[in-house]
């Protein structure tokens, strides 16, 4: 599953224990988000960069995701420039660029794709039953770790639904326009496509309570702290410490 | 003894047409029973109403015996039964095979090892062990209801009720699962459009028709 790509692979990373990896994870994004300081967001971008280089993740679909995210700042680049006053920076005619109009996107930036990083090269690289384990043994509510593993599941059954439902359309003749019948069309699609989802969560929670789900996700392949993982805290720590003393 | 006794059993779906009314059933302890019915008549609504997922409208369902009246009782008698839905992709939900098939026993407090040791086994009774580390969903429809099968049988039920499981597979597959149920011990309720298996399996059959089961 897409949600899922970097999760499969032999790096280290990929095989330290998921507790671990949500644990040195959430202090990083933390401090990135909170941090006010260029030089401290710009390490917490080279910690970012080196961890997904652990993981071996250096790939077409990485600069995808990255890509994605990025376009969000393009919307800040074009704006906050013209728009934060503050110390003069440049000007031609009546555009007027602040230095605080640069600096501002600036950490946006570098913060939003540090923490893109992270998020990636740690929980990331753990599948997602493996991270609902993980939250659970770190006391994380289970209904919160319920739906999130369901999502999961789920997206995938209703996406599918999703295409079903719309190649049935297209097989009966159904061309999109503009006009009253399309409208119609797709409130109906809309409207069996949720009855369809809430029936299906219904044949899945009886499913599940014929097979004695109590709300946890006990596992066969368990994991367990290992001195490898002890390493990894302490390298995740010193690159903590790093950037908190710059 | 009975296994299974249903007495003047009624209900119906909110907003819709009633689906029984005085239905009566009675499962000895050890029978091979299978219900024949056209579509929408029914068959998976008596096995959740028999499992305690859904709630009558009138009439009584006695598990070994004992009359079942709350949803803690069925609760407890769930653990002796074993329920394979119609559609096996509402069943698989972990990440790989071995995961789901052992899924129920850890849920009971199963230890790892017991419950890799009987996965194992299923895996080889089903020849799957081979997928034991795939994802469940990405499997074809008849791997996927074996899987299904195996982790509805883990726990070893003590009552069996499986809702078409051969829709859908292929022969090979097919007769995998009728050798399984062959051998299988316990009470055994199938539902199946397919005469010819219900007559392989069944000590005894039923048809499930205007509302009512009338024995065959």
């Amino acid at each position: 599953m897409q949600i899922e790509s970097f999760s499969k692979g032999r790096s280290p990373l990929h095989s330290t224990d998921p507790r671990m990896k949500l644990l040195a994870c959430l202090p990083l994004i933390m401090l990135t988000a909170l941090s006010q300081d260029i030089l401290q967001v710009t390490a917490s971008l080279a910690g970012g960069i080196i961890l997904a280089a652990v993981a071996g993740i250096y790939s077409r679909l990485l600069f995808q995701r990255l890509a994605t995210v990025n376009v969000f700042m393009i919307f800040l680049w074009a704006t906050m420039p013209f728009t934060i006053s503050g110390e003069h920076f440049w000007n031609s005619g009546p555009l007027s660029i602040s230095r605080e109009g640069i600096t501002l996107p600036l950490l946006v930036t570098l913060k939003t794709n540090a923490i893109a990083l992270y998020t990636i090269a740690l929980p990331g690289t753990s599948t997602i039953i493996a991270l609902s384990h993980a939250m659970l043994h770190l006391r994380v509510p289970g209904k919160l770790v319920t739906m999130f593993y369901f999502f999961y599941r789920y997206i995938g059954v209703f996406a599918d639904e999703f295409s079903k439902m719309l190649r049935m359309l297209e097989a009966r003749g159904f061309r999109a326009s503009t006009n009253i019948h399309t409208i119609k069309v797709y409130a109906f699609f809309t409207g069996m496509l949720f009855i369809k989802s809430h029936e299906r969560s219904e044949r899945v929670y009886n499913a599940l309570v014929m097979r004695n789900f109590r709300g946890e996700f006990p596992l066969l392949t368990h994991f367990t702290l290992k001195r490898r993982e002890l390493i990894f805290m302490a390298a995740m720590s010193c690159l903590f410490m790093l950037i908190v003393l710059l | 003894m009975n296994c299974i006794t249903v007495e003047n059993l009624s209900f119906s779906y909110p907003g819709h047409v009633e689906v029984f009314n005085d239905l009566n059933l009675s499962i000895v302890k050890g029978e091979k029973a299978g219900i024949r019915a056209p579509n929408g008549s029914g068959k998976s609504t008596l096995f959740l109403l028999l499992a305690g997922l859904l709630k009558p409208a009138s009439g009584s369902i006695s598990l070994w015996g004992k009359v079942m009246k709350t949803p803690d009782e069925f609760r407890k008698t769930r653990l002796k039964i074993g329920l394979l839905f119609q559609d096996p992709d509402d069943q698989l939900f972990l990440p790989t095979v071995e995961e789901d098939i052992a899924f129920a026993l850890l849920n009971r407090g199963t230890s790892r090892e017991n419950a890799r040791q009987k996965v194992d086994a299923l895996c080889d009774t089903f020849q799957i062990a081979h997928l034991k580390k795939r994802v469940p969903f990405h499997l074809s429809w008849g791997q996927k209801r074996l899987v299904s099968l195996a982790g509805t049988l883990v726990t070893e039920p003590d009552l069996l009720m499986l809702d078409e499981p051969t829709a859908g597979i292929d022969d090979t597959v097919i007769e995998t699962i009728l050798d399984y149920l062959d051998s299988f011990r316990g009470t055994l309720l199938i539902s199946s459009h397919d005469r010819n298996i219900l007559d392989r399996v069944c000590s005894s059959q039923y048809l499930l028709t205007n509302n009512q089961l009338e024995k065959c």
